[in-house]
């Protein structure tokens, strides 16, 4: 164990994707962990200082209902982290799921998991969480599961390929030789040997996850009850002209958290596929 | 005059700050309708050593050192123009995966006559579909598979195309980088008496790199040994594969299988594996895994001797007793 | 081939029939009644309830009134707009140009832009530029269109005041002839710039890695050793194999991008579909969000088969594998 873990630190270390979306992801941990403590104001506090410019007081300016941006974006990190995970980890789970079972099993049951993930491939997903979050209510509860639901194809698509090429590996085969069940097998040796894969994509998923949560805030379709940097742009869409600061420092902050999933993303995905390592032949 | 000479070839790659001496000082000569069989474990830079020849390697990666005399011309030396003449028309080569040799989203004739055109711009693109389909006629294609592409070929059939293409300029040196390799026993065989055949006819001198010795002993006139970047042994066929010098040599052919069953011996495989190339051990290259070695082994390195006719062996003890 | 494309717009098929079983679904699931919903009123008076339960069968089992609902559909009849009294279908037909006009035209810049981008990169790999290319296109990958609309619109509109930021054309001037083609044109560049800007980086990408890819393919080896030149082998044979993967992805993104583009039209006020769905859903107008939803849902279906079929033309394997 202790040896493992040394060997993916070193492994970090000489990725610089990696490496950079790591240490960007620990300054976002801090800040919304401490969130409380670091903000200046109240985030729902309404000063009497509207579309206030940047200053010494408000350090990236106040909106219209003269709350303070700098304390609304610090508090908006943990509603993007929660949506984000939240989403991305119910779309892993049953990306999991659906196409580990459609490449271990094969056969009948791969034709029919293998045309649904086609046909989920061709939905409209956006559209769908919109119509669904605008009919069912807008609770971040509501968009987090409907992220998910409608997120996990491309998972399925890998976990069904790891599937269908570990079937074929002898410590499967020897498993099923002492007669393990299939469903036990599934889970105690294919998932756990495909999963990179999966973990790689589920860290992009969590990156469009807090990207989708940020456009239907925007479109006024986020939870109103908690503060998000969508919703700190659509408040400042208004007031683009002469309120700049408010969509300028909102879009920067979802920048910041989506590049670090990217590069986190990318990173594991170079680690953990040897193709990409290894691109030089030798005789 | 040889047809080709290497002399004190070096290629070192430079990967990641270190310097991995894929092939270290290797000269031998290949004279004109002698062909030669080049054999190695895998790793013993065999292939490291042909595409040095053919100037494949990525020039920024790897660095090659020594002369490479192709009739007389140094290959390390020339200008791109005139590398682009040689290239084909007087050296061809097979490579071994011949599945993925031609673009798999051209059709073959296309391929084959787009090289034809390339270097005989007069011919119009009639005379080179002839030309190209004589050649599949030669190779015993049927011409239809001008019109066909290659995933719809079998492997045995993709590696004549390859062969066809490599004969469309009548080259005087034919390079095989284990192109027999991925095919069944009788396909093999059968390329490879054809091959043995059209160069008689057509005056080829192929330089042949395999793991397989069997393939060597039928089809070569000279081989020569590669272990870890190092020439161990160079000689005739005959000579070599009856009466080795090297230890390295005796070792692999131990570890093959003989065809006459009447003499045939236990297998034996070499213990050990390659030395780490990065670092390379003082002294004999073979010096770690060899059952002989003793204190001069491990510390000087042994020259290239030559003994008498063309055989040559790098080794302390070549041509006296072995002690173990 | 043929079975090939079958099978797939079977796929479509099975996608469009799954989208109609989801808006049923959703009608009957959401809170309320499907009645109040449909109707979009909370009081609606007795004889709409009385047509409404008509047409849709409402007092009928649900299969019945499913039978219904995708009878009506197949009849054209996508139901009437509550806002309006218009019928769906033509509210639909209405905006789908406007809506196809900008998402074709992001595409097609950012295919063009972003595939020369990661061309050039994919030749000059681990180059300065090559760095700073990659970096970019992390950045812009991860900004939301919207936002980067609303900078564009504080740029050039507001700042700089050149281009207009709201609407397709200014309907003041009452332009006509070339004079409105013109205007049009202005009016796209930036909802254009900001969808594109988003959709560079994904071009850039495929463009990039598989152009590496396909250089490091055997047969690029194959036609270097023939002495061919490397802009003959990029030109000839690269370029056919490595944009094969963006043909793809060029289809499948611009389907999606029917439905992606709405978030901009609505930052711009484009009068598409995307703009027309949010008023829907602030109106609560269910009829006719059902069908923006069917319409989207055939439109990336058709997409996706109109891209296999493009794919298995330029790609002879696909046909061949279809055929096994």
């Amino acid at each position: 164990m202790k040896q493992t873990l040394k060997r993916a630190w070193t492994v970090t270390l000489g990725n610089p994707q990696l490496k950079i979306g790591l240490v960007l992801l620990c300054i976002l941990l801090l800040v919304a962990l401490f969130a409380p403590v670091i903000a200046p104001y109240d985030p729902y506090f309404m000063s009497d200082e509207l579309v206030e410019a940047p200053s010494a007081l408000h350090p990236l300016g106040t909106d219209g209902l003269g709350r303070d941006i700098l304390s609304m974006l610090i508090f908006g990190t943990r509603t993007s982290l929660v949506v984000g995970v939240t989403a991305a980890f119910i779309a892993g789970i049953i990306g999991t799921l659906i196409g580990g079972v459609a490449g271990y099993f094969g056969g009948k049951v791969d034709a029919v998991l293998g045309e649904l993930i086609n046909v989920f491939m061709m939905m409209p997903t956006f559209f769908l969480v919109l119509i669904v979050v605008a009919l069912f209510g807008s609770g971040l509860f509501n968009v987090m599961v409907v992220m998910g639901l409608t997120s996990w194809v491309s998972n399925a698509k890998l976990m069904r390929a790891q599937a269908m090429s570990l079937r074929q590996r002898t410590f499967v085969r020897s498993a099923e030789a002492i007669g393990e069940g299939r469903l036990l097998i599934l889970f105690r040796h294919v998932v756990p040997n495909g999963i990179f894969p999966i973990i790689a994509n589920t860290t992009m998923g969590i990156a469009s996850a807090i990207l989708t949560e940020s456009s239907l805030a925007f479109l006024g379709l986020g939870d109103p009850n908690v503060i998000s940097w969508g919703q700190v742009i659509q408040s400042g869409k208004s007031y683009l002209t002469n309120g700049w600061w408010i969509c300028l420092f909102g879009g920067l902050a979802i920048i910041y958290t989506v590049v670090t999933f990217y590069l986190i993303g990318d990173g594991l995905n170079r680690v953990l596929s040897p193709k990409l390592r290894n691109l030089g032949k030798e005789g | 005059m040889a047809l080709l000479s290497l002399q004190d070839v070096s290629v070192t790659y430079l990967s990641g700050g270190k310097r991995v001496h894929a092939i270290n000082h290797v000269s031998l000569d290949v004279e004109k309708g002698e062909s030669l069989g080049i054999v190695g474990e895998s790793g013993s830079g065999k292939t490291t050593l042909i595409m040095a020849v053919l100037r494949l390697l990525p020039p920024g990666r790897a660095r090659v050192e020594g002369t490479a005399e192709l009739e007389g011309r140094d290959l390390f030396q020339m200008s791109d123009q005139e590398l682009s003449t040689v290239r084909w028309e007087q050296m061809s080569v097979v490579f071994q995966k011949a599945m993925n040799a031609l673009s798999p989203v051209h059709r073959i004739g296309k391929f084959l006559s787009d090289i034809y055109r390339l270097h005989r711009p007069d011919v119009n693109k009639r005379d080179a579909r002839r030309a190209v389909e004589e050649l599949l006629i030669l190779v015993n294609l049927p011409p239809r598979v001008f019109n066909l592409y290659p995933h719809e070929l079998s492997g045995g059939m993709m590696q004549r195309v390859s062969i066809a293409m490599s004969l469309l300029f009548t080259p005087r040196l034919l390079i095989m980088d284990e192109a027999t390799t991925a095919l069944d026993v009788v396909t093999q065989n059968q390329i490879l008496d054809e091959i043995v055949e059209l160069e008689e006819r057509m005056d080829i001198t192929r330089v042949m790199i395999t793991h397989d010795i069997s393939v060597v002993a039928g089809t070569c006139k000279n081989v020569a040994v590669l272990y870890a970047g190092s020439l161990l042994e160079f000689g005739p066929v005959d000579e070599v594969l009856v009466e080795p010098m090297h230890p390295y040599t005796k070792g692999l052919i131990e570890s093959f299988p003989t065809f006459e069953a009447e003499e045939r011996e236990p297998l034996v495989s070499i213990g050990g594996s390659l030395p780490d190339l990065v670092e390379l051990p003082q002294g004999c290259v073979f010096a770690p895994r060899c059952k002989y070695a003793c204190d001069l082994c491990r510390q000087k390195t042994p020259e290239m001797r030559s003994f008498g006719g063309k055989r040559k062996a790098a080794c302390h003890f070549a041509g006296g007793e072995f002690h173990e | 081939m043929r079975r090939y494309i079958g099978k797939r717009a079977l796929t479509g098929l099975l996608c469009i029939a799954m989208s109609l079983c989801i808006n049923f679904f959703i009608i009957h699931a959401a809170p309320g009644d499907p009645i109040r919903l449909l109707a979009g009123t909370d009081t609606p008076s007795p004889e709409m309830v009385e047509a409404l339960t008509e047409k849709y069968g409402l007092d009928q089992d649900l299969h019945i009134q499913f039978i219904r609902y995708v009878g009506n559909l197949l009849k054209g009849d996508m139901g009437t707009s509550i806002y309006t009294n218009e019928p769906v279908a033509k509210e639909i037909m209405d905006r789908l140009l406007p809506t196809i006009l900008l998402a074709l035209t992001a595409s097609l810049t950012a295919l063009i832009l972003g595939t020369l981008l990661g061309i050039f990169c994919a030749r000059h790999v681990g180059s300065k530029l090559d760095m700073a290319f990659g970096s970019v296109s992390y950045l812009f990958d991860s900004t939301p269109s919207f936002w980067l609309g609303l900078m564009l619109i504080l740029v050039f509109a507001s700042t700089l005041r050149i281009l207009p930021t709201a609407g397709m054309v200014d309907l003041r001037a009452g332009h006509t002839g070339f004079a409105y083609v013109l205007d049009v044109a202005k009016h796209l560049i930036l909802p254009g710039l900001s969808l594109s800007l988003t959709l560079i980086p994904y071009y850039f990408r495929i463009a990039r890695s598989s152009v590496i890819q396909v250089m490091n393919e055997d047969f690029i080896t194959t036609l270097r050793a023939t002495g061919a030149p490397e802009n003959f082998i990029f030109n000839r044979y690269v370029f056919r194999n490595a944009i094969l993967p963006t043909v793809t992805i060029f289809g499948i993104q611009l389907a999606f991008l029917i439905t992606g583009a709405s978030i901009v039209e609505i930052v711009f006020s484009w009068p598409g579909l995307g703009s027309f769905m949010m008023t829907a859903i602030s109106r609560r107008d269910y009829p006719l969000l059902m069908g923006i939803y069917l319409v989207m849902s055939i439109c990336v279906a058709v997409m996706m088969i109109v891209v296999d079929v493009l794919y298995s033309a330029l790609d002879p394997r696909i046909s061949h594998e279809a055929q096994k």
